[in-house]
Formats: structure tokens, C-alpha cells, sequence
């Protein structure tokens, strides 16, 4: 009853206060919807790529991802720093999430590093940070295809050391589709949990308008 | 060349005034290491100050339960992630050294027994004027190292 008396005070404020000094600002930013990711000027659509994931079993995108919010992140498992920490912060969060929302949330993680990361090797990483995370590899073309449907960068191999282990640069961004399979909203490195937490419940309610 | 001269200079007030003592001190602290989630390497973030005149060099670090260490920085800007692996870092005279998420951090390579979260380990940190510097760093999750970069982050804004 209490929870339903503040949407009311909530919704009237809005309603008599349209100016709002934080929804004038979030104009400004060009992000209407009060997220804290970057909102695409253009959505993009689901690359059409299909993947193995780690069961080696297909994975279609565009069809496993329909009516769910996606989380699609490009990396790799000898990553020290970037990656887990994305990884970990989004399973953080989905843990405090509602379960009837965080059921409507797939966290894909894509290798970079195909040559390295095996199916096991990458399901044995994601399970550092949550075993719901679906670990996806494929060839380097397939890998190279996603990546420009998306306008991001392509991954790159860098020099080996004296041990023979390498870096692999790749995009920082986590890309989220929303359950139409449209990219939306890109999270640069540096996006918090608070972060996560305040917009992957508004990505799964927000009416968009225009795709 | 001026740079050159001006770290000549430095030196030697620091030698005069300190009584002929050519040995300089910097203090760590948020010294922290991730816990690993491979069995090839573990991240390890810090500050240096540097309270002297004179700039000094992080040239190394060993630690017992890594073969070996690197220090890695993040080349340019941009959208793209790319870490390159570089022989030192400079310490400012007066001045912050950082390794934090996403930037400069030392990578422990080819771990012994696998560190957890909760666990601390000795790492001893190389540098050109200052010497050795033995810390205790402590273990934590992936979690943590991404709420402790948020609020030393929050601190400096």
C-alpha cells in the first residue's frame, strides 16, 4: 500500500512539474529516458550471425535473443581487467534484481581470443561471475561480422611476450538490445553497478519511440 | 634536454639537502589485488605518491606467488580496449603514480597456488631512487575492485 501511495506521489509530481530540472538535463545529454548508458542515435539491429556456445551447440542471435534483453559484450578470458570486471559487475547486479525481471535479461559474452578460448575454457571464466552468462565463440569471420553490424571496432592481436601470451585489443562498450532485438543503449568501461542496476529494469520498460 | 637538466637539479638539492642521502621514499596505498579468475594472472592496482623533488621509476615488482610480474597500460583512447605491456612507469616528484581498473595496473603472470578473495600477499615493488618497497596486498573479488575504482574515482572528481 505504502509502495502504491509513492508511484501516486511520483506520477503527480511529474504530471505538475513537466520541467523537471533532472529530465531537462537528460534532454540536454539526448538521452530522453533518464538512462545512464550512451542512448544510439540509431538502433541497430541483432547481428545475424550464428555462434557456438559452450555446450557446442549453434547459437542463432537473432533467435535466441527475441523477447529477451541482451547484454552483448566482446572480450576474452586472459583479459585482466576490463572484462571480468564487466562481467562481474553485471552478475552482481542481476543477482539483486527481481527474479521475474532478471529472467527477461541474457548476458552473451563473445571471445575475441578463439584461438585460446575454448568452450570449456570460457564456461569455467563465466562461471566466476554468473552460471546463467552465455559464453559464445566462432570463427574469426563470424567474431569480425558481429563486431561491424555494430559499428565496433574490430578486436586485434597484440605482439606475443617471451612466455607466447598476448593481449587482444576489442571494444570496451557492453552493447544492450532491448526484447525487439534493437541495440539501444552502449555501457562504456567505467559504468558502475549502481549504474546497471537503475537502467536494466528501465530497458526492459521503456517505451521507444522510432527504431 | 630542459628535462633532463631539470631532473640533473633535482637530484642534487635532494643530495645536498638531505645530507648526501641519494635514496628517495614513496608511499603506497589502495593497494589491491583482483582475485584471479584464470590460472595465468592476476591484477594488482595502487598508488605511488611521491613526496620528493625528484621523479623516481616503478622498474619491477616480484611477489612469491607469481612467476613473473608486468605492468600493462592502456594504449590511446577510444572505443577500443587495447593494453600494451611497457618496462617501467614514471613517478611525478610530487606526484601520483595511479594503477587502477582500465588504466595502468601490474599483471602477476603464471600463478602458483591460486589466491581468493580474503587471502593477502606480499608483493615487493622495484624502483629506481626509492629501492624496494615491500606491501601487503590484500585479495579481493572483481566486485569489489569495480566498487573500490568507483569510489577512489568519486574521491578525485
Amino acid at each position: 500500500m505504502q509502495r502504491f501511495l509513492l508511484s501516486i506521489v511520483a506520477v503527480l509530481a511529474v504530471a505538475c512539474a513537466p520541467a523537471d530540472r533532472s529530465d531537462a538535463e537528460a534532454d540536454a545529454g539526448g538521452n530522453p529516458y533518464g538512462l545512464r548508458g550512451r542512448v544510439l542515435a540509431e538502433a541497430l539491429p541483432m547481428p545475424d550471425v550464428v555462434f557456438t556456445d559452450t555446450d557446442g551447440r549453434a547459437y542463432d542471435l537473432r533467435r535466441e535473443t527475441d523477447g529477451y534483453l541482451t547484454l552483448l559484450f566482446f572480450g576474452y578470458t586472459h583479459c585482466p581487467d576490463v572484462c571480468p570486471i564487466h562481467m562481474a559487475n553485471i552478475g552482481a547486479v542481476v543477482r539483486t534484481l527481481r527474479p521475474s525481471v532478471a529472467a527477461r535479461i541474457k548476458v552473451l559474452f563473445v571471445t575475441t581470443d578463439p584461438a585460446r578460448d575454448t568452450p570449456e575454457r570460457i564456461r569455467t571464466w563465466l562461471d566466476n561471475f554468473d552460471s546463467s552468462f552465455i559464453g559464445l565463440t566462432g570463427d574469426t569471420a563470424a567474431i569480425a561480422t558481429a563486431q561491424r553490424a555494430l559499428w565496433l571496432p574490430p578486436s586485434q592481436l597484440g605482439p606475443a611476450d617471451s612466455t607466447g601470451n598476448y593481449l587482444v585489443g576489442h571494444a570496451a562498450a557492453v552493447v544492450a538490445f532491448t526484447p525487439d532485438r534493437l541495440a539501444r543503449v552502449m555501457y562504456p568501461f567505467g559504468i558502475r553497478q549502481a549504474d546497471w542496476a537503475h537502467d536494466l529494469p528501465k530497458l526492459l520498460e521503456i517505451q521507444w519511440s522510432g527504431s | 634536454m630542459v628535462r633532463l637538466v631539470m631532473v640533473a637539479v633535482a637530484l642534487g638539492v635532494t643530495a645536498c639537502g638531505r645530507g648526501g642521502e641519494t635514496r628517495g621514499s614513496v608511499d603506497i596505498t589502495d593497494v589491491y589485488a583482483a582475485e584471479p579468475v584464470n590460472d595465468e594472472s592476476a591484477a594488482v592496482y595502487l598508488d605511488v605518491w611521491n613526496p620528493t623533488d625528484a621523479p623516481d621509476t616503478l622498474v619491477g615488482a616480484t611477489t612469491p606467488i607469481a612467476a613473473m610480474a608486468q605492468l600493462h597500460r592502456q594504449v590511446g583512447r577510444g572505443p577500443t580496449m587495447q593494453m600494451e605491456t611497457v618496462p617501467a612507469a614514471q613517478v611525478p616528484a610530487r606526484g601520483w603514480l595511479r594503477l587502477e581498473p582500465g588504466g595502468m595496473h601490474l599483471m602477476l603472470m603464471t600463478l602458483g597456488p591460486r589466491p581468493v578473495a580474503g587471502d593477502t600477499m606480499d608483493l615487493t615493488l622495484e624502483f629506481r631512487r626509492a629501492g624496494p618497497i615491500t606491501v601487503r596486498v590484500p585479495v579481493v573479488t572483481y566486485v569489489e575492485v569495480a566498487e573500490r575504482a568507483a569510489v577512489e574515482a568519486d574521491a578525485r572528481r
